[in-house]
């Protein structure tokens, strides 16, 4: 489908942007990851760009910024943007990952950083600065360190850090994928406003509900090329899944897997983390932890592994207290935020077998056991590939298979979902329900984002404030 | 600056820097270093003892100017304290008694050789070290300097996540694990290995974001120097920001604060 | 059709990726340096992930200057966090990481075999104990004492820096099958 998606009525003057026919592709793969992408967007307008992961949604915004390198591209891409000065950059683009995109160590000197390297002077950079910070919402944040800022406040300095080029065209690329929900809902207003303000927004994203108010008109990528343009938000993007019936409670009913009683841990420069958390879970169960980024929701898993000692309280796991890690090997599957970055081996099926190796398992069990969960993972086809050279789905489900090879009692999952896209999601949810079907594992997942499957947990609780409450399925 | 005067015994480790005040602390972090040099050098070619006399004295005087206690000289000389040791033992075995005096004069000058330097660390932050070297070094080079300091804590967190995910995979990390050097391949292959992944990542991505922001777009850059209390901006007020004649930026913070 | 070449060169040697890498494996030198100790109270054993991520360093940007370029921006480091003395500090880290540049300038396979490896990285270690006894013997210490303490810690050094060493093929092995980065001598 190549037909050309415009902005409304967009006449020439009035577009900032007009792509036409473009394609790429990446040095050394044989399909194009672009094709055939044509669209304009119209001065003042908020795009959004969405699709599956894998789409080409990352490289549209790469292109249309110029920050690809080696390739080949055809096609053209003309952006009208005003530059007024020299000093300006007409062009400017948000990365997903704040951390990695921060390279100064205080706020006033990352959001200068690009006004520096324009040649600005230094009299009008402080300037910039402020206005950047206020439009954010960090006046006042000048001269904090970058490490002491939360997550929703590395994305705002971030984005204060593109917006002192006096830029006209924002891209901004999964600018919400690392915040809970109240800091995607401040996000947006602070889009909103950008908007209203008069710059261009062009945004690639999964999660569409919270930009409901914010975008004009959405783009569907699908395998490098435009299928369809909406003015609403297309069906099947992140909603929840039909509402299936919830298992019976009884079904889950097995001896005590976890058992906390008053559990409380504190850091010294935070404070309590933990205050007197209560908790009984069954073999078997299916649990949900929902709490916003700092509730302390890593911290329980944490504990539950055994990686942090409480400062109060009793932790069993089988009935079995004060667990340790080296002691949990092959009983607790942990999988932790970015699950990628424990991927060390040259093939799959030696990542997969890792821990069944070191359990001492004998070379039968460990090919059985391997296969096995291979093909519950839906990767047996990739069991000699470099673990490294797959997409990031693949590796996630790398990664997982790896957790549950030794088919352990307690898989523990830390916002499992980032990156992922729904159907990636919802594919998860299915591993997991049936391994705990098939298995008998108790699977909990904490998450700052509601499931695709309401109906998947046996149990939802929540965490706020260090203080645990269980909410009604 | 006003930075406390010194109240207690603060030293957790040799050479730490201690906020207060004193006369080396007001110096510039260049100075101290041509004095470092200078001492160190001394330290080198003394060979008197009235000459290595007055070198002491003047060395520690130069300690005590900077309001550093007999607690922190300790600290500070504690290993070299154990190399002299060995050293004098060294001349008593080979020389007898005779060893005794030139293996005190060379445990002397090895102690007032690293003293100075131990003065520059304990009086000079990080912020005055950075600065005195971006006048010195070429801004590509201290550009990749700030950056690698700036990502020590986000490589020590991506260690410590590392590690822990690995820990409960089976691999032996823990430091007593890894007293036994049959554990130090667990040590490379699953630690080191995937942080040099993530480093190699993260590369990529800084780079990208420099490059997306106009680093290396011209030959020259200009340099924002932080004020502690910056002024408000002249611009604020009137009709736009600065290149935005839109305005849009002073109407962007105008209108920010019911947000 | 428009095929865009590699832009943005920090020198000419380096392009700004691969100078931020270099700069990532001069962290990993201080951060391991100062947290991944092994407790075992003995000379030389940092020698081990110096001269780990120096070859990793040289075999991730196979381009001469890589070493030492990891080295200089080490010994900056360090004194900027002050954890080494002003004038020693640049000594120690760039003497074995210029060995490193002309044993490969030598030998520039040396990365590809355990052993040649691990002889590189004993050596680089090694050169480092004539730092602390050039100083020893300007200030007159006996030759004697110099070259016993010299040679007790040239061999601390160079044990552990081989040890660091021997690793180096089989990560980068790893790296290269992984496609993160060029097979030998393709930069």
């Amino acid at each position: 489908m190549t037909a050309a998606f415009c902005g409304a009525d967009a006449g020439r003057e009035d577009r900032a942007l007009a792509i036409s026919e473009l394609g790429y592709r990446y040095p050394g793969t044989a399909d194009p990851a672009l094709s055939g992408i044509s669209f304009s967007v119209a001065r003042g307008e908020c795009v959004c760009i969405t699709g599956n992961s894998g789409c080409g949604k990352s490289t549209l915004l790469m292109l249309i910024k110029d920050v690809l390198h080696g390739g080949t591209r055809s096609g053209s891409i003309e952006v009208s943007a005003v530059s007024r000065h020299f000093s300006d950059l007409a062009v400017a683009i948000l990365f997903q990952d704040p951390e990695s995109q921060i390279v100064c160590s205080t706020v006033a000197e990352e959001v200068a950083f690009g006004p520096e390297n324009l040649c600005v002077s230094p009299g009008e950079i402080g300037a910039r600065i402020e206005d950047a910070l206020a439009a954010v919402g960090l006046a006042g944040y000048a001269s904090r360190s970058v490490d002491r800022l939360s997550a929703g406040e590395k994305q705002r300095l971030a984005l204060a850090s593109v917006l002192s080029l006096n830029p006209s065209l924002l891209l901004l690329d999964e600018p919400t994928s690392q915040l809970d929900a109240h800091q995607k809902a401040e996000f947006c207003r602070l889009l909103d406003r950008l908007k209203r303000f008069g710059y261009t927004i062009i945004l690639a994203e999964h999660d569409l509900a919270p930009l409901a108010q914010v975008v004009d008109r959405y783009l569907v990528l699908d395998r490098g090329r435009l299928v369809e343009e909406a003015i609403q938000a297309p069906a099947g993007s992140l909603s929840p899944v039909p509402d299936r019936a919830r298992r019976a409670v009884g079904n889950a009913a097995g001896p005590t897997a976890v058992s906390i009683s008053g559990l409380r841990l504190r850091y010294p420069e935070v404070g309590e983390v933990l205050k007197g958390i209560d908790l009984q879970i069954r073999q078997g169960e299916r649990i949900h932890l929902i709490g916003r980024n700092g509730a302390g929701k890593s911290t329980l898993l944490r504990c539950l592994s055994g990686l942090e000692r409480s400062g109060s309280g009793k932790l069993e796991l089988h009935g079995v207290g004060a667990p340790r890690p080296e002691k949990l090997a092959g009983k607790v599957g942990v999988l932790f935020q970015n699950p990628v970055r424990q991927l060390f081996c040259e093939t799959v099926a030696e990542e997969v077998s890792f821990t069944l190796r070191r359990m001492g398992l004998s070379s039968p069990e460990i090919r059985q056991l391997t296969a096995r969960v291979l093909d519950d993972c839906n990767i047996a086809h990739l069991a000699e590939r470099a673990p490294l050279t797959l997409s990031f789905g693949e590796q996630h489900r790398v990664a997982l298979a790896a957790a549950l090879a030794p088919r352990p009692y307690l898989l523990l999952l830390d916002e499992p979902f980032s990156g992922l896209d729904l159907p990636q999601r919802t594919a998860l949810l299915e591993t997991l329900r049936l391994l705990s079907e098939q298995s008998g594992t108790t699977v909990l997942i904490a998450s700052h984002d509601e499931l695709p499957d309401r109906a998947w947990p046996d149990r939802k609780l929540t965490l706020e404030r260090g203080i645990l409450h269980e909410l009604a399925p | 600056m006003n930075l406390p005067l010194r109240q207690k015994r603060s030293s957790d480790y040799a050479c730490q820097y201690l906020t207060h005040d004193s006369p080396l602390h007001r110096l510039g972090a260049g100075w101290k270093i041509a004095a470092t040099t200078l001492l160190s050098a001394c330290a080198v070619g003394v060979r008197t003892p009235e000459a290595l006399t007055l070198l002491v004295l003047v060395t520690l005087g130069y300690y005590a100017l900077a309001r550093l206690t007999l607690y922190d000289l300790w600290r500070d000389l504690r290993l070299v304290v154990w190399q002299s040791a060995l050293i004098i033992a060294a001349y008593l075995a080979l020389r007898g008694a005779k060893g005794l005096m030139p293996g005190l004069r060379t445990s002397v000058q090895i102690m007032v050789f690293y003293l100075p330097g131990a003065v520059f660390l304990r009086t000079t932050s990080t912020r005055d070290v950075m600065a005195g070297l971006r006048r010195i070094v070429p801004y590509r080079l201290s550009f990749l300097l700030t950056t690698s300091i700036r990502f020590i804590p986000f490589f020590l967190r991506e260690m410590d996540e590392i590690t822990t995910a690995q820990r409960l995979r089976g691999a032996r990390l823990l430091p007593r694990q890894q007293l036994d050097p049959r554990n130090w391949p667990d040590l490379f292959h699953c630690l080191l290995l995937p942080l040099m992944v993530r480093a190699l990542k993260t590369a990529e991505a800084v780079s990208r974001s420099a490059e997306a922001r106009g680093f290396g777009l011209h030959r020259e850059r200009t340099y924002y120097a932080p004020q502690p209390e910056s002024p408000p901006s002249p611009m604020a007020a009137g009709a736009g920001g600065m290149g935005d004649p839109a305005g849009r930026l002073t109407k962007r913070r105008e209108l920010y604060d019911d947000l | 059709m428009t095929t865009f070449k590699e832009k943005m060169r920090l020198w000419p040697q380096f392009t700004l990726r691969e100078a931020l890498l270099i700069g990532f494996c001069a962290t990993f030198v201080i951060i391991t340096r100062a947290g991944l100790r092994l407790h075992l109270h003995l000379p030389g054993h940092v020698m081990l992930f110096t001269m780990f991520f120096y070859l990793l360093a040289r075999g991730c940007v196979p381009k001469i200057g890589s070493a030492a370029l990891v080295g200089l921006l080490a010994s900056l480091a360090s004194l900027v966090l002050g954890m080494g003395m002003p004038g020693m500090v640049f000594v120690k880290y760039l003497l074995p990481a210029l060995v490193i540049e002309a044993a490969l300038l030598l030998f520039p396979s040396s990365l590809e075999g355990m052993l040649a490896c691990a002889a590189v990285g004993l050596i680089a270690a090694t050169s480092r104990a004539l730092v602390s006894s050039g100083v020893e013997w300007l200030m007159g210490l006996e030759e004697e004492i110099i070259l016993s303490k010299a040679l007790f810690i040239a061999v601390a050094n160079g044990i552990f820096g081989g040890l660091g060493a021997l690793a180096v093929p089989s990560v980068l092995r790893v790296l290269r099958k992984n496609g993160l980065i060029e097979s030998t001598g393709k930069r």
